[in-house]
């Protein structure tokens, strides 16, 4: 298997949520989320295959202080905050199983560099058996998300059609050329 | 005629034959490198330009040491007053002190290597926001544990896109040939078919065991390992070990819970573990929970000559039975002290328990050198 795109989502207009859908499963995902700021006070949060349901819980530190719960949730929540902010989660992703995130997210604060960034810690899970194939990240505001915000999920069960290694040398027969191959480009000995 | 494939990692064909991708048509491929800087001698400085404009990096960055060191980091060889950061040493209280010039610092002194696992978002209109992890090796052996820093940090330009990055040493030592930077980059415009994380071992177990085990693989500089144990027992602390060596308390490490010493659940510090026999990747609270699934996201850097460092996040459901409960949060830093061998296997689980990894459990390892 392989790591492969499996959706990415920029907005070209302002919003209130940032979907990857139409996602072939895979058992691992990593996600990176952009979220430019436009207007509102704006809860950030995580919702898989349009499960609005309760079946949601997570545990956050801000700024490293002490964990704090959220159970029978409708979402998992990611952050409150009027700013732009980048968080990168990874997600295990077993039909048959939980969900179970691991999220890091940094909000910029004021702008500037007389402010410091704030953090975020989160593990979530969400009592989903079937396999995700759609992520939503919502706002709460219905124009939070300012254009070129950004969801891209990466995920670990691409197929290959060729396995070649790097190092791999293959000798053109029409030709009599030999190549070395090298993050997957071909180079001529 | 077809390709053919010869020993020795060898291929042979016509030129309309020689593979020109290793994805099915229409995938695009996941991070991928832009540059690497490795020093080849002493200095104070790892720079790395020219690097394509990305929306998201990931940065991979090994410091060796001579006498002591401090690394932080900088874009575009912005030297001006236009970073900000916040980080925890050791779990400890985040601090915003930071050395004028720079952010993302590993936080202290130490006469020993580190290694740093960062992101970074770019957008050349916003001010780029960085997350990063690091594992400080300390004095070398089983005995002491590494120091463990997390932070975040941001570089308020907004003119421009990162296209350089510097590790830069601000201690009284140096950093040593062998140091080095790897940048990987991903965009949402990629149309790119190729992987800097190849697949070295993927395992599912068919029934409950003590220990998953990736099998043997090629080793690789950079190891990027994921387990998911279907059944963890509750209170159960689970552990890595590498090479199947699974005794000789060879390995240290450094443990929070819920961002709290897991001991006691108050304390604003990381727990020890030092002599173990392999790298503890969670450490439950008392009276966790329930059998339940447990997810582990690790980096490990793994030159054989070196103890072997690693990065290790984890998150336990607590218990199976649904959403009433919260799950748990895992944070930890190990080392392997052995400084012969390089990794070639990975073990996850126990050495008591005989089905502590239960039926379906995973391991999955990617690697680059």
């Amino acid at each position: 298997m392989v790591w492969t795109k499996s959706g990415s989502t920029t907005l070209g207009s302002t919003g209130a949520t940032l979907t990857v859908s139409g996602m072939t499963p895979s058992k691992m995902y990593q996600s990176m989320i952009c979220k430019l700021f436009n207007s509102g006070s704006v809860q950030m949060s995580l919702q898989f295959n349009n499960e609005t349901g309760t079946n949601y819980a997570d545990i956050g530190s801000v700024n490293g202080g002490a964990g704090s719960p959220l159970t029978s949730q409708q979402n998992i929540f990611l952050s409150h905050g009027s700013e732009n902010e980048f968080a990168v989660f990874d997600m295990l992703n077993i039909s048959g199983q939980e969900k179970l995130i691991i999220s890091h997210l940094v909000n910029q604060n004021t702008d500037g560099a007389g402010n410091a960034p704030s953090r975020r810690e989160l593990v979530g899970k969400a009592a989903i058996t079937a396999q995700i194939t759609e992520v939503d990240v919502n706002v709460s505001s219905a124009t939070g998300f300012a254009i070129g915000s950004n969801l891209t999920a990466l995920g670990s069960d691409g197929v290959e059609s060729v396995k070649v290694q790097d190092g791999a040398v293959y000798y053109e027969t029409d030709t009599n050329k030999s190549y070395v191959l090298y993050n997957d480009i071909w180079s001529e000995l | 005629m077809t390709i053919e494939w010869l020993a020795g990692n060898r291929l042979r064909g016509t030129t309309a034959e020689r593979p020109a991708s290793v994805l099915a048509a229409g995938s695009v491929g996941g991070w991928v490198e832009l540059g690497r800087t490795t020093l080849g001698s002493t200095g104070d400085d790892i720079a790395i330009t020219g690097l394509a404009n990305k929306r998201y990096y990931m940065i991979l960055n090994y410091n060796l040491n001579t006498y002591y060191i401090n690394t932080v980091m900088r874009c575009n060889a912005d030297t001006g007053n236009n970073y900000a950061l916040r980080s925890s040493l050791d779990g400890a209280a985040d601090t915003t002190s930071q050395p004028v010039g720079y952010t993302l610092n590993d936080s202290e002194n130490y006469q020993s290597p580190n290694f740093r696992v960062a992101y970074a978002s770019n957008l050349s209109g916003k001010e780029k926001l960085l997350i990063h992890n690091v594992v400080t090796e300390n004095a070398s052996g089983a005995g002491t544990a590494p120091r463990r820093t997390e932070g975040v940090g941001k570089w308020a330009d907004t003119s421009e896109p990162i296209d350089e990055f510097n590790v830069f040493n601000y201690g009284a030592g140096s950093l040593i040939s062998g140091s080095e930077i790897v940048v990987l980059g991903f965009d949402p415009d990629d149309t790119h078919t190729s992987n800097f994380w190849e697949e070295l071992a993927s395992v599912e177990l068919t029934s409950a065991s003590m220990r998953i085990d990736s099998g043997t693989f090629t080793a690789k500089k950079y190891l990027w390992i994921q387990i998911y144990n279907t059944a963890k027992p509750s209170g159960g602390n689970t552990y890595v070990y590498y090479n199947n060596v699974t005794s000789g308390g060879t390995h240290s490490g450094r443990s929070n819970t819920n961002g709290r010493n897991p001991t006691n659940q108050s304390s604003l510090s990381d727990y020890e573990l030092t002599s173990s026999n392999g790298s503890i990747i969670n450490h439950d609270v008392s009276g966790s929970g329930t059998a339940t699934g447990m997810f582990t996201n690790m980096f490990v850097i793994n030159n054989a000559s070196n103890e072997k460092l690693s990065i290790i996040k984890s998150v336990s459901g607590w218990t199976n039975a649904g959403a009433g409960v919260a799950p748990v949060m895992f944070d930890c830093v190990g080392k392997w002290s052995n400084t012969t061998d390089a990794i070639t296997s990975v073990q996850c689980g126990s050495t008591s328990v005989s089905t502590y990894m239960g039926a379906g459990s995973i391991i999955k390892v990617w690697g680059h050198d």
